[in-house]
């Protein structure tokens, strides 16, 4: 079996009295694309500036295919990266950015790949325009063209559509589902649910520095299952559902209910209801991710979490 | 290495604030030897600027007016007071600070480039840069010298001052390596700032500052023996070449001045930014 693209050690950052990363582990296979999942200031920008050689950790260790990393480690070679908001030399163009940023590295523009990147940011004559021209999604797909140069194996992306707007969101969400299905490794974090949701197979949650939980999207929600409800009676509803085996709480969510699930089955709640006489008009499962991820954060962090855009 | 270099050189050379930089140092000779020409100055004119030991900027003009070849030196003398010494700033304090500034810092840097080697490259690059600058000076004043005025050799007898063209020529060359290196000092001084900062400009003027500083430390007596190891004190000591004398003495004084603030200050950059994490 060939070393894990990513491999994250105890990794640990402390700035001060504040714990930024705590005692973080967590992998990244080949091939899988893994969203890194936590609300606004868990620890997320700051574990994958260590994963880049960026930053220096105070404990642990972050592995690039089997390498520890350090500032400017030949494993960067493979890996392209999006750390933060795209950032250009803002008085030349796109095409020079590119040229110069890939030549800083020793290696010729020519075998960068660069139409192959091109066709993927579709920035068109654009290219030859100063940076400084450019709107933030230009700058972003740009910033994501550059990550592809040289077909890297593996892509680290954070926050890619941070201060888009929606259009543009959908455009860089595209993107990396096309990047994706190519079939090569991508850490991407975001705190926007519903984008891991579209984007991701794998997922590693963190909150406060640490390490929630990790997996496939499909396991994450199935561990935090929930349904939401609309019927005709949601009094009684709520009575006869937090009475069913298999449900661990139902919360009132106007016009509906929604019921976290222990267990039991969609299929389950809708016979119950309709065995006790009430009228049964939706069952969904809504923000799936959603509700796991609340699950396994806790409520208190809902505030500071998009719900997707 | 050299490739890395390139980047760099292309980098700064887009950079509309390079031309502006370069241009106003082919200008300003230009100026002068305009004025001088228009208005020749004579020996018992007085004139602000250009202090330094003995005669000051008004001598220089004066001989600048009686041969072309001295219009370069005349101009450096006036230029390296200050102007020179912004310009140098300018791009050591830009090195690092300006990509910080832009955001850059951070893709830079996911590279496989050792932190080691950018700094290497981004100080070259400045030093050529702020070579660069002292020698379009030079050039510039030498072809609008040598329009106006001539290239002549020099006998004043009334200065006790004999020197031929081969003379003045070699000496040039020497004085522009002189002052060049003079301000290398507090120029590693903004180099170093701009591995701490995200704001060129800070870096920019606290070379700037130094050098302000000091020179005025420098001028006051009281101050003792602790003046002489100022990275500014011997800085205009070139200007005796053209006085008769040979290279040695202050000029040597200068030269050796600047090796420990050089060491210093770039050692504590390389320092600075191998350790720092990188956010910008």
């Amino acid at each position: 079996m060939s070393p894990a693209p990513v491999a994250v050690r105890d990794l640990s950052k402390r700035y001060g009295s504040v714990l930024a990363v705590d005692h973080l582990d967590f992998e990244v296979q080949a091939g899988q694309v893994c969203g890194l999942l936590g609300p606004n200031g868990a620890g997320k920008t700051t574990a994958l500036r260590m994963l880049v050689g960026l930053a220096w950790p105070s404990g642990g260790e972050t592995r690039l295919f089997d390498r520890v990393v350090k500032p400017g480690c030949p494993e960067l070679r493979r890996v392209g990266t999006m750390i933060e908001h795209a950032s250009f030399v803002p008085h030349i163009s796109g095409i020079s950015n590119l040229r110069l940023y890939w030549e800083a590295g020793g290696e010729k523009f020519a075998d960068a790949d660069v139409d192959a990147a091109l066709a993927v940011a579709g920035l068109g004559d654009a290219i030859n325009r100063k940076v400084k021209t450019y709107s933030q999604g230009m700058r972003q797909r740009l910033g994501i063209a550059r990550s592809l140069l040289g077909r890297p194996e593996l892509l680290v992306f954070d926050e890619p559509t941070n201060g888009l707007d929606p259009q543009e969101m959908r455009a860089v969400r595209e993107l990396l589902r096309r990047v994706g299905d190519e079939g090569r490794t991508v850490l991407l974090s975001s705190h926007i649910l519903s984008e891991i949701e579209q984007i991701c197979s794998h997922a590693v949650v963190m909150d406060r520095g640490k390490l929630v939980a990790t997996g496939t999207v499909s396991e994450l929600i199935a561990a935090g299952a929930s349904a939401y409800v609309e019927v005709d009676d949601s009094a009684r509803a709520h009575a006869v559902l937090e009475a069913l085996p298999g449900v661990e709480r139902v919360l009132d969510e106007s016009p509906g209910l929604v019921v976290r699930l222990a267990g039991a089955t969609r299929p389950e709640l809708v016979t119950a209801l309709v065995g006790a006489g009430i009228g049964v008009q939706t069952v969904t499962s809504r923000h799936a991710l959603e509700e796991a991820f609340l699950g396994l954060v806790g409520e208190e962090t809902e505030r500071h979490v998009g719900k997707g855009a | 290495m050299l490739r890395l270099i390139r980047v760099e050189l292309v980098k700064q050379m887009r950079r509309p604030r390079t031309w502006v930089a370069l241009g106003f140092v082919i200008l300003v000779p230009i100026t002068i030897t305009i004025a001088l020409k228009a208005n020749p100055p004579s020996l018992t004119d007085r004139g602000g600027g250009g202090g330094g030991g003995g005669g000051g900027g008004v001598r220089f003009f004066y001989l600048a007016s009686k041969s072309g070849l001295l219009v370069p030196i005349a101009t450096l003398r006036v230029m390296s007071e200050f102007f020179l010494v912004v310009i140098f700033c300018l791009f050591a304090g830009d090195a690092i600070a300006s990509e910080a500034g832009w955001g850059n810092l951070r893709f830079l840097l996911t590279r496989p480039i050792g932190r080691g080697r950018l700094l290497a490259a981004k100080l070259i690059v400045a030093g050529l840069y702020s070579a660069l600058a002292t020698a379009l000076i030079l050039v510039s004043g030498l072809i609008a010298g040598g329009i106006a005025f001539g290239y002549e050799g020099l006998s004043i007898p009334a200065l006790g001052l004999s020197m031929s063209v081969g003379s003045i020529v070699g000496n040039i060359a020497l004085a522009g390596v002189l002052a060049a290196w003079g301000i290398a000092g507090v120029a590693a001084f903004s180099f170093m700032l701009s591995t701490m900062m995200d704001n060129s400009a800070g870096a920019i003027m606290g070379g700037v500052g130094l050098y302000i500083v000091t020179s005025i430390l420098g001028a006051i007596d009281s101050i003792g023996p602790i003046r002489y190891g100022f990275p500014t004190f011997y800085n205009g000591a070139w200007a005796d070449l053209f006085r008769g004398v040979h290279f040695g003495g202050d000029m040597v004084r200068n030269v050796v001045a600047q090796i420990p603030y050089v060491i210093v200050f770039v050692s504590i950059g390389l320092w600075w930014f191998r350790r720092k994490d990188i956010t910008s």
